[in-house]
């Protein structure tokens, strides 16, 4: 286990050492807070109040989305696509580690150093812009958030590296993995509150997984849920990821069975 | 005037040579290829959704309709795609050309290094997404009814932004002869471009002025899509006449300065 540990802190002195593109990609998220900000200012000049929200509400859900938004990645997909490509991943079979935990604590190393500074960021808003930001009332909430949030990341990074097993198959899959992305990001609330669908539409994607990537830790954040209905998503949450986890292991050894590479 | 004409035939040619390569490249992974259409599709269904939904709540955004803020999408769209198709690859790739030393084998070339390092990578595979962003402006525009003179007006000055766009991001860019974070600058003001997409008064007014000049991304798909819509504002054109031209002028300069300061790393 402590060769993984290894890796978490290649991961985070790889990231950190480009500590240009960490100034930058917060830089490019505040600028995407700072656009919702303005258009959500200008509709709420003709209403006070939007969908349940106003502009603080809205404020705060956007910074957070931002935020968690810094802590996923497309990694595992890429690096497994790029392995298989290049054959590199010999490497990996080769040695005595298990590749998809060598993944997990790399990107995990990595995103500990990519968020570090939104992270900062965000409290440096909650702190001087008060009015802008709601923060919830209760300790529950704050620890219910941060829970989610790590399912949440363990989700995605399982639905990826599925989508880099697809590589053993396709070889090039860029578009593929970023247009999953995208969709994810759709059906997971990361445009707009989910609240703000039809009705019919809301309870189709509140029982998908992709709730659990912006939605649901937000409506934690916002203290929209009972800490029954916390316990109740948590335990589906975790049905979820197992589920991922399972089909990831399958999808792996389908694609190592039929992987080949040249050389040694 | 004939050795400038078969000047322009030649960097044509040259032109189409490299983009039958990298069509050659692109097909090399024929599915990525087609796919191409997934992230950009699940985009713009994620903003049209969006801008659905809000529209389900309030009546419009700063006095513009649903139709006219698909067209600025459309527009904006249209400008991202077509730097991809053209020239966003190649100048994405130059800070890279410039850190591994590779840059010499680009500048000893006999053919106008600028053009090189613009238009050596292409991304054909963008070319479905692109004739689906003027789908788009096709169908926001159903109910506009504009006049030839108008889309003329609209395709020149589409025309102009696409050269706008251009000559700002490679401004961007020929910084890598000075620093090695330009590529961070150029994805920073591609950012920066899609506030296009949004209406001019949504912004507060020392914003607006940033989007109109430093960084004319609201400017490049106002000026446009309001052409399209029948609203001449004249100040704007204006405006964008000298801003094409400024940029124009800033991107020769600090290019040529770039090239007066690279040292090769050859001997």
């Amino acid at each position: 286990m402590k060769k993984y540990w290894c890796f978490l802190k290649i991961g985070f002195q790889v990231s950190a050492a480009y500590p240009a593109s960490i100034y930058f990609r917060v830089i490019r998220h505040s600028l995407l807070v700072l656009l919702f900000v303005l258009l959500w200012t200008a509709l709420f000049k003709i209403k006070p109040e939007i969908g349940g929200f106003g502009l603080a509400s809205i404020t705060t859900y956007y910074i957070l989305v931002e935020i968690i938004d810094i802590i996923y990645t497309q990694t595992p997909a890429r690096m497994l696509n790029r392995d298989i490509k290049t054959g590199d991943l010999s490497n990996y079979l080769l040695k005595p580690l298990d590749y998809w935990k060598y993944l997990l604590f790399y990107t995990v190393g990595q995103q500990l150093s990519n968020s570090s500074l939104s992270i900062l960021a965000a409290l440096v808003v909650f702190i001087f812009f008060p009015g802008f930001v709601i923060l919830p009332s209760s300790l529950i909430y704050f620890v219910g958030f941060f829970v989610f949030s790590f399912i949440a990341f363990l989700i995605s990074h399982q639905i990826l590296f599925i989508v880099g097993t697809w590589s053993f198959y396709v070889s090039e899959i860029t578009h593929i993995r970023q247009g999953i992305n995208q969709l994810m990001g759709l059906l997971g609330g990361r445009w707009i509150p989910l609240s703000f669908f039809p009705p019919l539409a809301i309870s189709v994607l509140e029982q998908l997984p992709f709730t659990y990537l912006f939605n649901f830790p937000l409506k934690i954040f916002q203290q929209q849920v009972s800490v029954g209905q916390m316990g109740r998503a948590l335990f589906v949450g975790i049905i979820w990821l197992t589920s991922f986890l399972i089909i990831g292991n399958i999808t792996w050894k389908k694609g190592v069975e039929k992987y080949e590479a040249y050389g040694f | 005037m004939k050795p400038t004409v078969s000047k322009l035939v030649r960097y044509i040619r040259i032109f189409i040579i490299l983009a039958k390569i990298n069509y050659l490249k692109a097909m090399e992974y024929r599915l990525d290829f087609f796919s191409a259409v997934l992230p950009t599709g699940m985009y713009s269904a994620g903003y049209i959704v969006f801008i659905n939904l809000i529209f389900s709540k309030v009546p419009s955004v700063s006095g513009w309709t649903f139709d006219q803020m698909l067209i600025l999408f459309a527009v904006e769209q249209f400008f991202y795609y077509s730097g991809w198709i053209f020239y966003r690859g190649s100048i994405d790739h130059f800070p890279a050309l410039i850190r591994d030393g590779t840059f010499d084998f680009v500048s000893k070339l006999p053919i106008n290094t600028r053009f090189m390092v613009s238009f050596r990578e292409q991304s054909p595979d963008i070319l479905i997404p692109f004739f689906g962003s003027i789908l788009v402006v096709v169908y926001a525009s159903r109910n506009l009814n504009p006049s030839f003179v108008g889309v003329s007006l609209f395709v020149l000055f589409v025309l102009l932004g696409i050269i706008m766009l251009y000559n700002v991001l490679f401004t961007l860019a020929s910084l890598s002869f000075w620093t090695t974070e330009a590529d961070e600058l150029v994805s920073l003001v591609d950012e920066v471009y899609g506030f296009g997409k949004y209406p001019l008064k949504i912004f507060p007014n020392f914003v607006g002025l940033f989007l109109l000049t430093i960084i004319p991304a609201v400017l490049m798909v106002y000026v446009p899509s309001s052409i399209l819509m029948g609203i001449f504002d004249s100040k704007l054109i204006t405006l964008f006449i000298v801003v094409l031209f400024v940029s124009w002028i800033i991107s020769e300069k600090v290019w040529q300065a770039g090239l007066r300061h690279y040292s090769s790393a050859s001997s």
